[in-house]
């Protein structure tokens, strides 16, 4: 199997530092965005297996970017991780129309976010290899 | 707590002005469409001829020619003059351009220099000689020139974001370690059950010190299982800004929706638009609770700092401290129903003891009261008076395993009976010696029997060899049994007994403690006797034989 790629996407680059440093050292590939708006570009271009995104970005929220890529043809499949530092609480429909699976508040633990990581890379591993079977 | 340390500063340090002006390079800061936000600064003529209109209009328009998507290539102005543009950029996106111009000497023999002339009024011959000592660059050096300047930009930039990222990192690891520092001090002082008030102080203390808030309150419950101190007590820090009636108000409000909150996690209460504006706009409110109710809430509200709004760093330190203070609150909770609990026994023990023997009802209490009051005077802890008294309760707990014809006999007592009484402090050590919580006083009843010569039992101990507990005890059994009835003789006077005491100060008693006996105030251990003899026994024997009379 392929080495998996994780988009990463916060503007306090101290917070992408810390997690990309924890997912690398797993063996994961880690591309960085530093707002909303970049991160949608490499979504789209790298289709990555995993979004980790902070709620609050310029240009494009954590929120808008998880419903754009669930709107694409693209990255529909892809599911997100969002981080805040706020005690926001996902609604029924935002769920839905994403593929959020996790809320983390700041400060975090970068390994709780691996550990999360490895069980969403792990258990959409699975799947497909299921449905190829 | 700073969340908001996020925005670095867009401009940073900026380096390239000088450095080009050490190269000899003029330098602009234009806008996407060309407008100039910044000129060189020079003085004299090359100063009038660089900010004039002329020069302004020609880079307005090469500039507007840039494709701002693109990396930006030299610009030709006009014949030997060359602009270097370098991109200004915020959160990744192109703003404008600093504009470094570079000529070389064919500018001057340019029609665009000419009508520049023209435009600063002063003669052209003036403004060609000033110009002339600037324009000394060929195009292949302002090419060069301009790569470079470029590559130190973009290393510039990268030197920026490593500085915020440096100080995210910095403005993080300082709040985490004042954070640590707290749960460390707070978990610290978690054993110290005896001093509960002060606990709870101590951490609104460190909450309000950590946080970025006007205010923080620790308002703990009616709850009957808190001990009196804090039961309905207020810990706050900080000021409210507003009256004391208005912050009742609304704390109330606060606690009843907080204690209704499901969630574990703590309730973000929202200042309503009728409250005190400044007591938000939001107020943090976290339960204090256990499986049997809620014990108090912790409150912070009148966020300070850019951003109003409570962020998640915050809530998770009033997390974690509420969390200490549940688990605080809880053992010291166990640790009072704990000590009753043992007190209780200890009665019951005593209890026994009475029953056994009416002669000596109510002795073991008074001894006990006794025994306190004396230790307290020879300057003990609280800690030790509260071992002495309990010591004082079971002091003749062996008494138990002695017969009762030999306890309530009338008359002299025979070598073998008596014998037989002095097994009692060996007896009460055997008896009370596994119980973990009894294990200090053990000396106490061991050694009540001792005497200051020597001449006790059951060690023959002498003077300091006695443990003080039970130099303490002895004395107040003597003064208790001489002051009150015997089944072998009626009480003395009060006189007499202390009369007798001082007399065996330094024989029987440590001389050292006689004197406190004889200064302590007798007047709740006389009320204690009156009660003592007038209270009903624990229960009476069938036939009641030679046992009615008081």
């Amino acid at each position: 199997m392929a080495t998996p790629t994780v988009l990463l996407a916060d503007d306090e680059p101290h917070i992408t530092h810390v997690v990309a440093r924890k997912l690398r050292t797993a063996g994961i590939d880690v591309l960085t965005a530093e707002d909303g708006e970049e991160a949608l570009e490499l979504a789209l271009t790298h289709v990555p297996q995993l979004v980790i995104t902070d709620l609050q970005m310029p240009y494009i929220s954590g929120i808008e970017l998880a419903e754009r890529l669930a709107a694409d043809e693209r990255t529909r499949h892809v599911p997100l991780i969002m981080l805040t530092a706020r005690g926001y609480v996902l609604q029924p429909n935002e769920i839905e129309a994403t593929n959020i699976r996790y809320m983390m508040s700041k400060p975090f633990s970068a390994r709780e976010i691996l550990e999360k990581v490895l069980v969403i890379i792990h258990r959409d591993d699975v799947g497909s290899e299921r449905a190829s079977a | 707590m700073r969340p908001d340390a996020k925005h670095g500063s867009a401009a940073g340090h900026d380096t390239l002005p000088g450095r080009c002006d050490a190269l000899g390079l003029p330098v602009w800061r234009v806008d996407l469409t060309g407008n100039i936000l910044d000129e060189p600064a020079h003085g004299g003529v090359l100063g009038l001829w660089l900010r004039s209109s002329a020069l302004a209009d020609l880079m307005g328009r090469a500039i507007a020619s840039i494709d701002h998507e693109a990396k930006p290539t030299m610009l030709e102005l006009c014949g030997g003059a060359w602009l270097l543009p370098i991109p200004e950029c915020r959160r990744r996106r192109r703003i404008g351009y600093r504009v470094a111009l570079a000529m070389g000497r064919e500018v001057l023999d340019t029609d665009a220099f000419t009508s520049s002339c023209r435009s600063v009024h002063v003669e052209e011959a003036v403004v060609r000689h000033t110009v002339a000592r600037v324009a000394t660059f060929t195009e292949a050096e302002a090419e060069r020139i301009h790569r470079i300047l470029l590559w130190m930009s973009d290393d510039q930039l990268r030197l920026e974001k490593d500085r915020t990222s440096i100080d995210g990192f910095a403005a993080q690891l300082s709040d985490a370690y004042e954070t640590i520092h707290t749960l460390y001090a707070v978990g610290r002082s978690m054993c110290n059950l005896g001093e509960p008030l002060s606990f709870v102080e101590d951490l609104t203390r460190r909450l309000y010190e950590n946080l970025d808030f006007g205010w923080v309150l620790c308002r703990m419950s009616n709850d009957a299982r808190l001990p009196t101190i804090l039961r309905g007590r207020s810990v706050s820090f900080g000021s409210h800004p507003c009256t004391e009636v208005e912050f009742e108000n609304v704390m109330s409000e606060a606690i009843i929706e907080s204690a209704q909150n499901p969630s574990e996690q703590p309730l973000l209460f929202a200042v309503r638009e009728e409250m005190p504006e400044a007591l938000g706009p939001q107020i943090i409110a976290m339960p204090i609770r256990t499986a049997k109710g809620v014990l108090g809430t912790l409150l912070a509200g009148s966020k300070g700092g850019p951003d109003p709004q409570v962020s998640s760093y915050e809530t998770l330190l009033i997390e974690a401290t509420s969390g200490y203070l549940t688990s605080f609150l809880e053992n010291v909770i166990l640790y009072a129903d704990q000590r009753e609990t043992f007190l209780g026994t200890v009665q019951a023990l005593t209890a026994a003891i009475d029953a056994k023997d009416r002669y000596t009802r109510g002795h073991s209490e008074r001894v006990a009261y006794l025994s306190a009051e004396i230790a307290r005077s020879a300057g003990l802890g609280d800690e030790e008076v509260r071992m002495v008294h309990i010591a004082g309760l079971v002091h003749d707990i062996g008494k138990i395993g002695v017969s009762e014809a030999v306890l309530s006999k009338t008359g002299p007592l025979t070598d073998e009976e008596f014998d037989q009484i002095k097994m009692h402090p060996t007896i009460g050590h055997t008896i009370l010696k596994d119980i973990p919580l009894l294990r200090d006083i053990l000396p106490g009843v061991l050694h009540h029997h001792e005497r200051w010569d020597g001449r006790g039992y059951p060690g023959g101990l002498a003077t300091d060899s006695i443990p003080q507990m039970a130099r303490i005890i002895g004395l107040a059994d003597t003064f208790d049994a001489m002051s009150s009835n015997r089944s072998y003789r009626p009480a003395m006077r009060r006189e007499q007994v202390l009369a007798e005491i001082e007399q065996c100060a330094g024989s029987q008693h440590d001389p050292a403690l006689v004197p406190l006996l004889l200064k302590l105030d007798l007047a709740k251990y006389d009320a204690m006797v009156a009660a003592h003899a007038t209270s009903e026994p624990l229960w009476s024997d069938g036939d009641g034989s030679g046992r009615s009379a008081a």
